[in-house]
């Protein structure tokens, strides 16, 4: 059943048909959720909002075959609205050091490898502000065309091109990645 | 041509690696890092840093995100249903006023008695209802059973 005929059956409170729909989608939200926010309660916390926000406005949904990049407008937006809830909370994120520690044992003779670069890159992610992080997520692990990156958080595609190459740049100039990934 | 004069390509190269570039404007991508060393170096720097987001894998959800989900469903709905039946109280209530005014035939204008007007649309509403107006503020609270107790 596609994810369409899914949220017909959601507007019509078929609970059944919104099980299906979320066992198909937690893995790729959660992990979208985690990385842009840095911890894995609070992606738990907001997968289900954004689920909760997609059974709950099925009515309102049209079936055009965009379920990804509507789902990702959802996930995109709470995400946001809760980096900037933190930002004002002034929340601490990565556990401060951890990241630093890690990429002060690299050399250029003993790259870091598995976790420690997982955790490198985490981190670098986090430095990037919001919207650049969030292009790059939906570029880098849901594969989105740049059309449909733009079609997902309503920007134009020259938009969506300049979000990407300013990350990049970005991340190609973080100095504990690049002496991790040296 | 010296590197001097070759336009660089590095607000390309990303789009080139995302395959978002045409065939033409790749080849000309391509053409120019075989010339140019910075635009190479920063190639290669980008590759670096995709492979490295090619490692990071999520472990996924903490725990399965459904039975939550379907639990804040489940209240959502019990929640709105009690939101229905507070709004049909509140119109029935509107109901039951309305019907108690003109059973004890509420005199609109203030002067005691109903204009013609007034009986006439008021009677055509009882007669809706079944029920007959009495024309006049003294009959205010008193109900059609009153009326008969009196009667008695």
């Amino acid at each position: 059943m596609t994810d369409d005929e899914l949220m017909e059956r959601i507007a019509d409170a078929d609970d059944e048909a919104a099980r299906l729909l979320v066992e198909r989608w937690e893995r790729p939200v959660f992990a979208f959720l985690e990385r842009m926010l840095g911890s894995r309660e609070e992606a738990q916390d907001l997968a289900q909002e954004v689920f909760l926000r997609v059974c709950t406005s099925a009515k309102r949904y049209r079936s055009d075959g965009r379920f990804r990049s509507w789902l990702f407008r959802i996930t995109g937006n709470l995400a946001r609205g809760s980096l900037r809830r933190r930002k004002v909370l002034s929340w601490v994120r990565f556990e401060p050091g951890l990241h630093d520690r890690e990429a002060d044992n690299a050399s250029p003779d003993n790259p870091i490898e598995g976790e420690e670069r997982k955790r490198l890159v985490r981190a670098a992610l986090e430095e990037l502000p919001p919207r650049q992080r969030e292009a790059l997520l939906l570029q880098r692990y849901e594969d989105m065309s740049y059309q449909e990156i733009a079609a997902t958080m309503k920007i134009s595609l020259a938009a969506v091109e300049s979000l990407l190459q300013r990350a990049m740049v970005a991340l190609r100039s973080d100095r504990r990645l690049k002496r991790g990934l040296s | 041509m010296s590197e001097g004069q070759i336009p660089h390509v590095d607000h390309k190269i990303e789009a080139c690696l995302d395959r978002e570039l045409s065939p033409q404007e790749k080849a000309e991508v391509h053409a120019h890092i075989n010339q140019c060393d910075r635009c190479a170096a920063l190639w290669k720097e980008s590759e670096k840093v995709r492979a490295a987001f090619a490692a990071d894998k999520s472990d996924g959800p903490l725990r399965p995100v459904w039975p939550a989900v379907q639990d804040r469903l489940i209240e959502s709905r019990l929640s709105g249903r009690g939101i229905a039946f507070r709004l049909g109280a509140s119109v029935a209530a509107a109901a039951g006023l309305l019907i108690g005014l003109y059973m004890g035939s509420i005199d609109v204008t203030g002067n005691g008695k109903m204009t013609q007007m007034e009986e006439e649309t008021w009677s055509e509403f009882g007669s809706l209802l079944g029920m007959e107006s009495s024309g006049s503020l003294d009959n205010l609270f008193l109900s059609p059973v009153d009326e008969e107790d009196e009667a008695l």
